[in-house]
């Protein structure tokens, strides 16, 4: 059954994730980021996973922001003098991003959940430090997590 | 016995606030009350699962025990209330969220394998559970 998305530019994005939650199903993506930060050398491989209610939403579309939305709202959060958001309107006026297949969304993850400087230009580093997989190429046990490294080799 | 049948409360003074007469001459704030995030996960093995949740958008698994949790609408300030309680048969975590950074369109929390963080080791759990109190941006 096709659900319409409301007419939701303007609406509460807390308001219109109500909505989502009310009438889509989740949907448990198989994708996984895994990165390195190489501000932190020392530290094993992290794994970034999709939220299935939130996949919900960038699938259905007309409910999420655009990424850039919240860009703007981490370089306020920088700020030295950053107190609270008064520009919180940003995710709730700017029109809200069509939908996306899978693959957009783990971009759009990518890009909102993850340091840029990790994502910006992680293909031409000599170093693989973002690689995106299905779960079933990680490992099924937690044995060693904090050992986890990309294998080069493979990505 | 009466159904009220409605979409939308709001406050008359203001739209965002509306108070609900509590216990005595207790006034409860509806919008203060309301739980603006949660979700449960599971980290027992391979990469983490999210069973369900309200105003998420992902969880970063950073190691043992350590995850980053990112938020869908944005929290208004990093002044918000964080609750995180994680267990697995017989163990159990109970984590406040200024363990690591906070942002307010994401937290980090650390479970362990008993409530003393200062001397606990990490440990993954079976059922992770976080919520948030506070201000929305």
């Amino acid at each position: 059954m096709i659900i319409e998305t409301p007419e939701f530019q303007g609406t509460h994005l807390w308001e219109r994730l109500h909505w989502a939650k009310d009438k889509l199903e989740g949907v448990q993506s198989d994708y996984r980021v895994v990165w390195e930060d190489p501000e932190e050398p020392d530290s094993p491989a992290k794994i970034t996973v999709p939220d299935p209610n939130w996949m919900a939403c960038a699938l259905q579309g007309g409910i999420l922001p655009p990424v850039e939305v919240y860009w703007e709202l981490k370089k306020d959060e920088a700020q030295p003098d950053f107190k609270k958001h008064t520009r919180g309107y940003l995710l709730h006026n700017t029109k809200p991003v069509d939908k996306m297949t899978e693959e957009e969304a783990i971009e759009y993850l990518i890009m909102k959940d993850i340091p840029e400087h990790v994502w910006k230009d992680y293909d031409k580093s000599n170093r693989k430090r973002l690689v995106i997989c299905n779960k079933r190429n990680l490992p099924g046990h937690r044995t060693w997590r904090n050992a986890w490294k990309i294998n080069q080799e493979v990505a | 016995m009466s159904t009220l049948a409605i979409d939308t409360i709001q406050g008359k003074t203001t739209v965002g606030s509306v108070n609900v007469r509590g216990e005595g001459s207790n006034n409860t704030n509806l919008q203060q009350g309301l739980v603006k995030f949660w979700h449960r996960m599971n980290a027992s093995s391979g990469s983490a699962v999210v069973g369900d949740s309200f105003n998420a958008g992902s969880i970063t698994d950073n190691g043992v025990g350590n995850f980053t949790v990112a938020i869908t609408t944005n929290m208004a300030n990093t002044n918000y209330a964080h609750f995180c309680e994680a267990r697995t048969d017989g163990l159990y975590s109970l984590v406040l969220g200024n363990a690591y950074a906070t942002n307010t369109g994401s937290f980090q929390v650390r479970n362990n394998d008993t409530p003393n963080l200062s001397s606990a080791d990490t440990q993954d759990h079976t059922f992770i559970s976080d919520m948030i109190g506070g201000d929305l941006a």
